[in-house]
């Protein structure tokens, strides 16, 4: 894994870690857990947390760009950036518990 | 840590990581600036969208006046974050 590769992993946990600490409000989420798996090909990172209702990253809205760049916005580019950045983003729901994994092939 | 030196009166310089924990920092230091200000960003390794949003919301403050944000010796990582949410074409990368 190259520096830039490095970076675009950091940067994907920290808008990851984010999202879940800015829309969470469940009386459980007092932490994240964060694990790392290297193989071979890849890295794959997860983070977890307590979540009453679910919210799949990987199905949130694109940005409209049009409407983005003519309004001057800046909200919403976190998730946007993570999917560009990443080789794949799977979300997965069990047991009130959220899991978002990013993949980075290497 | 961000750390952001005042090179003029006109330009900024950025050095180090621009991540969440930085956000009020930098926010109140570019509410100073009042004309067009160029923001140096050879020292600047890692922007993620909280570090986005400050720079953004400082481009609008200013050109409400006419003024703009001018970036200069973007790195390569930090130009693809730009590029990827399309914020190259508000500001000037120079």
């Amino acid at each position: 894994m190259d520096g830039d590769d490095q970076l675009e992993m950091e940067l994907s946990v920290e808008e990851i870690f984010m999202n879940m600490i800015r829309h969470n409000h469940s009386a459980l989420a007092k932490q994240i857990e964060v694990t790392v798996e290297k193989k071979e090909r890849e890295i794959a990172l997860s983070l977890s947390d307590h979540e009453e209702v679910p919210f799949d990253i990987t199905k949130a809205e694109g940005v409209d760009f049009e409407e983005y760049i003519k309004k001057v916005k800046s909200g919403g580019l976190g998730i946007h950036l993570v999917k560009k950045l990443m080789d794949e983003v799977k979300f997965e729901h069990r047991l009130g518990v959220s899991t978002v994994t990013i993949i980075k092939h290497i | 840590m961000l750390t952001i030196e005042q090179v003029s009166e006109n330009e900024l310089k950025f050095i180090g990581r621009f991540d969440a924990s930085q956000h009020d920092k930098a926010a109140d230091e570019l509410l100073h600036q009042k004309g067009t200000v160029t923001i140096d960003m050879e020292g600047l390794v890692y922007i993620s969208s909280m570090g986005l949003s400050v720079l953004v919301n400082t481009y609008k403050r200013l050109n409400e006046t006419g003024h703009t944000v001018k970036l200069k010796n973007v790195n390569s990582h930090v130009r693809d974050v730009f590029k990827y949410t399309r914020l190259d074409q508000i500001f000037e990368l120079i």
